[in-house]
């Protein structure tokens, strides 16, 4: 009886132990956002509005000197969503595996500044190509499959991610896997060349988002050229470039033009900013649904402290949906 | 005569002023880099400490195959200054960004933060993969023998 007792207590001993030890090795952080928009149309039609933005959730773990683990739940207005769950095998700086829900891997933008996460983010918005599809937005930034990548190598700092992934069509059986492939060099600290590339092949059945059932096969394939320079004493910029062709095999490619350019300087706590962006549909491209989109921002970055910001900023929109819209937006960003 | 009280003036304000400079510039080699023993790398330069210290070289020692772990200070202070100033040349707030951003990314592990020097060296003393800074002042007979300084500035 003593015994099983003193095994007993030596077990709860054990779990408390591995308990704690995993609370050592795991952080917890939250992100959020508010803001306030005052926007004009071309039919001078004048709205403003507060707005609360998500709650991001970030969970990170160390499991194993070489296992790590990603959770980011967001709380929104919608409910509960997973933006990104991701389990990484570290084997060496040249190689990595993940799996689960991530990034795509595209463009330096897309992947280094998170989407819910605005105090990170150098604008209000993010570029319209990869934004959230209520700012605008194009591309689809995650994808659930595996990754391998590999980082640091060379003098180059040469880096490489390949995603074969489920793609646009999530839920169709019959289409292939996407795949994505970024490539990317350091050569000084804070500047970054990358290049990426996709493929996604449709099958017949897929439902596109603007809700139209793909009669035959889609095949997408989307090139991006991308360089920034970010992190420094003073001058920050950033541009990329993205083409997107659809095929069919009874129509000819057709094309998605889009890039934009960011520049800013750093005055002490102070950043003002400027952010141009495009976006150009040839018509009937089939899976997306057509909205040329221009959009030029001037704003101001204060960083009140490391993870506190608050960013103003005057819009120029025009697009095929609403024309021309001007708007000046706060938003006040925290983590914690 | 008032020629010479102007450049007796000015030369007394000038020792004056270079004292108070002396007074408040920190000695060289006031603060260390140090490691924990098991690792056997002996020295290393400001630039590669920054390199390690922020994982841009690489995640893992390889010399010991154990990830990097940066050690920090939970507050300012006069140790954290110089680090942050003299080697990363980088501010407080640009610090806690950077490694945000890193986990973010990566689910990178931030730095493990401590409250003083002798909390550092026992965690560098106990963690194979740590990297720290502390005040030279603090490196005792007792506490040089549980780790290892590769760097003082």
């Amino acid at each position: 009886m003593k015994i099983i007792l003193l095994l007993c207590m030596l077990f709860e001993g054990i779990t408390i132990l591995r308990a704690q030890t995993i609370l050592d090795n795991t952080q917890v952080r939250f992100f959020g956002n508010t803001g306030y928009y005052a926007e004009k149309d071309s039919a001078h039609h004048f709205t403003h509005t507060f707005d609360v933005g998500n709650i991001e959730m970030l969970l990170t773990s160390q499991i194993t000197d070489r296992i790590s683990v990603l959770a980011e739940p967001v709380f929104g207005t919608n409910g509960v969503s997973i933006e990104r769950l991701m389990i990484s095998y570290f084997y060496s700086d040249y190689l990595k595996v993940s799996a689960g829900k991530l990034y795509s891997p595209v463009g330096i933008w897309n992947t280094r500044f998170y989407h819910h996460v605005k105090v990170l983010t150098p604008t209000i918005n993010q570029p319209a190509i990869i934004a959230e599809p209520e700012e605008f937005g194009v591309l689809d930034n995650n994808d659930t499959g595996i990754q391998l990548s590999g980082e640091n190598i060379s003098t180059l700092r040469f880096g490489y991610k390949l995603l074969v992934g489920n793609g646009y069509a999530n839920s169709t059986k019959y289409s292939d896997k996407t795949v994505t492939a970024n490539l990317y060099i350091e050569p000084v600290d804070n500047l970054q060349f990358a290049v990426s590339g996709r493929t996604d092949n449709l099958a017949p059945g897929t439902v596109a988002p603007t809700g139209e059932v793909l009669r035959e096969f889609n095949r997408i394939n989307l090139f991006n050229a991308s360089v920034m320079y970010y992190g420094g004493a003073r001058f920050e910029f950033a541009s990329e470039f993205y083409r997107i062709g659809v095929s069919t095999p009874s129509t000819a490619t057709r094309q998605l033009m889009s890039g934009f350019a960011y520049a800013g300087y750093r005055l002490n706590k102070f950043t003002p900013y400027v952010l141009y962006n495009k976006v150009n549909y040839d018509q009937n491209i089939g899976w997306f649904s057509v909205n040329n989109f221009t959009g030029s921002t001037l704003g101001v970055r204060y960083n009140v402290s490391a993870l506190c910001v608050l960013k103003l900023e005057g819009q120029f929109l025009e697009s095929d949906q609403f024309k021309k819209l001007n708007r000046i937006g706060v938003q006040w960003a925290i983590g914690f | 005569m008032k020629t010479k009280y102007v450049f007796l003036c000015g030369l007394i304000a000038l020792l004056g002023f270079s004292f108070m400079a002396f007074q408040n510039a920190p000695a060289a080699g006031e603060f260390a880099i140090v490691i924990n023993r098991e690792n056997t790398i002996n020295a290393l330069t400001a630039s590669e400490v920054k390199l390690y210290y922020l994982r841009k070289l690489k995640k893992r020692w390889t010399e010991i195959n154990k990830n990097i772990r940066p050690v920090d200070r939970k507050a300012p202070c006069a140790e954290q200054n110089a680090f942050y100033s003299k080697i990363l040349n980088m501010s407080a707030a640009d610090v806690e960004k950077y490694f945000t951003g890193k986990q973010l990314q990566n689910a990178e592990r931030p730095p493990d933060k401590f409250a003083s020097d002798a909390e550092v060296i026992n965690f560098v003393a106990s963690e194979p993969g740590a990297i720290g800074y502390v005040n030279t002042r603090s490196l005792t007979d007792e506490n040089k023998a549980k780790i290892k300084v590769v760097l003082q500035f």
